[in-house]
């Protein structure tokens, strides 16, 4: 465990002192900002007035499921777009600089190493996550606080949802030593988890294998925790597709010895 | 301390290291040889730990790389050719990083830091960023990592590389300070090094060991006769044919850059030098230089993996 948090740290600690990262987060904030101006002034007020008109409505409407649920759905979508620029480096770069071989012969397990990495990616994925929390904080100040608990719900989906792209990232990293070729790939792979769920609604969803394809969305795990319910299938999906990945770069830094 | 069996390694059926066999004792320095692409690299992988032997074991202190790894690990520091640092990171940070990862406790940590930086001279750069370091200070900071945890073994690849003439010196230095606490493994493809640092060597070839064996030992092995580098004021003809005629004397022959200087074989029975010297001051040539060539690792070397001596001489 000790070893774990060495290299987690060194890892977190990587990636303040490289531009990179400081140019994801500005950028990351600046769309995030657009996202939240849109939903609140541009949709919610639209809403309203709607609901002026007809009281049925306004009886309906509230700020969880129209400036919440639509805001952390956008922030999964951008995060797909950041995560491959996180997880490019994270061992492409140990093995172009040649930093692989000091840590492949040092006494630490593979695995060790895998989880203390993917734990510092993690991390900052996690920070980023932290810093879009300053928006239900502006709701609350300006005089419609967001249900906290539903909340709650989002902000953990949207951690798992983080935590999984960032896996997939992993994977692709221990692949090559070429961060490009580790961001398309961790991109289209994402994507795939993304959209695989739609497939399952092809032919009105009654096909074979549309359960299966379905529950292997993330998307579809996502729309649970965006209501504000905590399912305890979707949690087991999200730790069993990171432990998978975890697995699998595993698995390939090891049998990298072997070639 | 280390000890290497018939060792095979092969890369997709092409063999880089064929039945490497060879033991290193304690506090003893070794020097590994070879051309660029002789397997030096590879066989020191496999000592490492980095990766596993196709066939053939390989034990450091009593432990075999692939059956006790981590015990193995433990006990070696090792410095690929390419010092493996993390440009971004301070040499203290760094430092301090590898002796957490090698177990070093937290308490000494501080304290190993500031001896093996002393030790390799690295005292005045702990607080600079490795990445604005020359290259003389990374392959320091490279050597610091591999001494970090006080190993028994340390196996370090090409490690003066790269380096200036006066960076060689001092980094040979360290090394040979460091023999007698620790067993020392390093490469080099440049001989010098070996013969100023190794107290025994090992020549390897298209992955195969050519020759193995302490230094002394092989220097003194030549080929049995003697040779003799001879200088006169004033040259001609006669000089080559008269010392050829000289018995014992196998062969004369003129060094074209220099006019008047001859390099000759003897077939080693009794000391000519007196007779060769006489005769030339009888003659009144000019006798300039008379010098008995003992036969270098050099010779040894390029003889054995078969490179031509010289740009022929």
């Amino acid at each position: 465990m000790r070893n774990v948090l060495t290299i987690m740290k060194r890892e977190l600690a990587a990636y303040f002192v490289s531009p990179m990262a400081y140019v994801i987060v500005t950028l990351f904030l600046f769309i995030v900002g657009w996202f939240f101006f849109r939903g609140l002034v541009l949709a919610y007020s639209f809403y309203s007035m709607q609901a002026m008109q007809n009281p049925m409505m306004a009886a309906q409407i509230n700020i969880h499921d129209i400036v919440v649920r639509n805001f952390y759905s956008n922030f999964a979508v951008l995060m797909m777009f950041v995560a491959p620029f996180l997880s490019m480096r994270i061992l492409a770069e140990e093995r172009r600089q040649g930093t692989s071989e000091l840590l492949l012969t040092m006494p630490i397990t593979t695995g060790q190493l895998v989880l203390g990495k993917y734990l510092g990616v993690l991390a900052f994925g996690a920070l980023i996550l932290a810093l879009t929390f300053q928006y239900p904080l502006y709701l609350s100040l300006m005089g419609a606080p967001p249900a906290w608990g539903p909340l709650g719900a989002v902000y953990l989906g949207s951690l798992l949802v983080v935590g999984a792209f960032l896996a997939v990232g992993l994977v692709a990293s221990s692949l090559t030593s070429n961060q490009i070729i580790a961001a398309v790939t961790t991109f289209i792979l994402c994507l795939v988890f993304w959209m695989i769920g739609f497939l399952g609604e092809v032919g009105g969803g009654g096909g074979p294998y549309s359960e299966l394809l379905k529950s292997l969305s993330i998307n579809n795990h996502l729309e649970d925790f965006l209501k504000g319910v905590v399912d305890s299938g979707s949690v087991v999906f999200f730790l069993m597709f990171i432990s998978f990945a975890l697995f699998l770069t595993q698995r390939v830094v090891d049998s990298s010895r072997w070639r | 301390m280390i000890e290497v069996e018939r060792l095979n390694k092969q890369f997709g059926g092409r063999p880089a290291v064929t039945d490497v066999s060879f033991t290193v004792s304690r506090g003893e320095i070794l020097g590994f040889l070879g051309p660029n692409g002789a397997g030096k690299t590879t066989t020191m992988r496999i000592l490492t730990c980095f990766m596993p032997a196709s066939s053939g074991t390989a034990r450091i202190a009593g432990f075999d790389v692939f059956e006790n790894s981590m015990e193995v690990r433990r006990r070696v520091g090792y410095l690929p050719e390419s010092p493996p640092l993390y440009g971004e990171m301070t040499v203290r940070a760094y430092l301090d990083f590898v002796a957490r990862l090698k177990g070093v406790a937290a308490r000494s940590v501080a304290g190993r830091i500031d001896y093996v930086a002393a030790r390799c001279g690295l005292t005045d750069v702990l607080g600079r960023v490795i990445e604005h370091l020359s290259r003389g200070f990374r392959q320091r900071v490279g050597l610091a990592q591999a001494l970090i945890n006080d190993p028994p073994v340390l196996i370090l690849d090409e490690p003066t590389v790269g380096l200036d003439p006066a960076q060689i010196v001092e980094i040979r230095q360290v090394i040979k300070s460091l023999a007698g606490e620790h067993t020392i493994v390093f490469s080099t493809h440049i001989l010098p090094e070996v013969t100023a640092t190794c107290s025994s060597v090992v020549i390897i070839n298209y992955g195969r060991i050519v020759v193995a064996g302490p230094l002394a030992a092989l220097a003194s092995g030549g080929s049995g006769g003697q040779q003799l580098r001879l200088q006169v004021a004033r040259d001609g003809e006669v000089v080559r044919q008269e010392l050829s005629a000289i018995p014992g004397v196998v062969s004369v022959q003129a060094e074209v850059e220099v006019p008047g200087a001859y390099s000759m074989s003897l077939d080693g029975a009794g000391d000519l030098r007196e007779r060769i010297a006489a005769r030339v001051v009888e003659r009144g040539w000019g006798l300039l230089e008379l010098t008995p060539i003992t036969p270098s690792l050099e010779d040894i070397y390029l003889s054995l993996t078969g490179s031509p001596a010289r740009p022929a001489a």
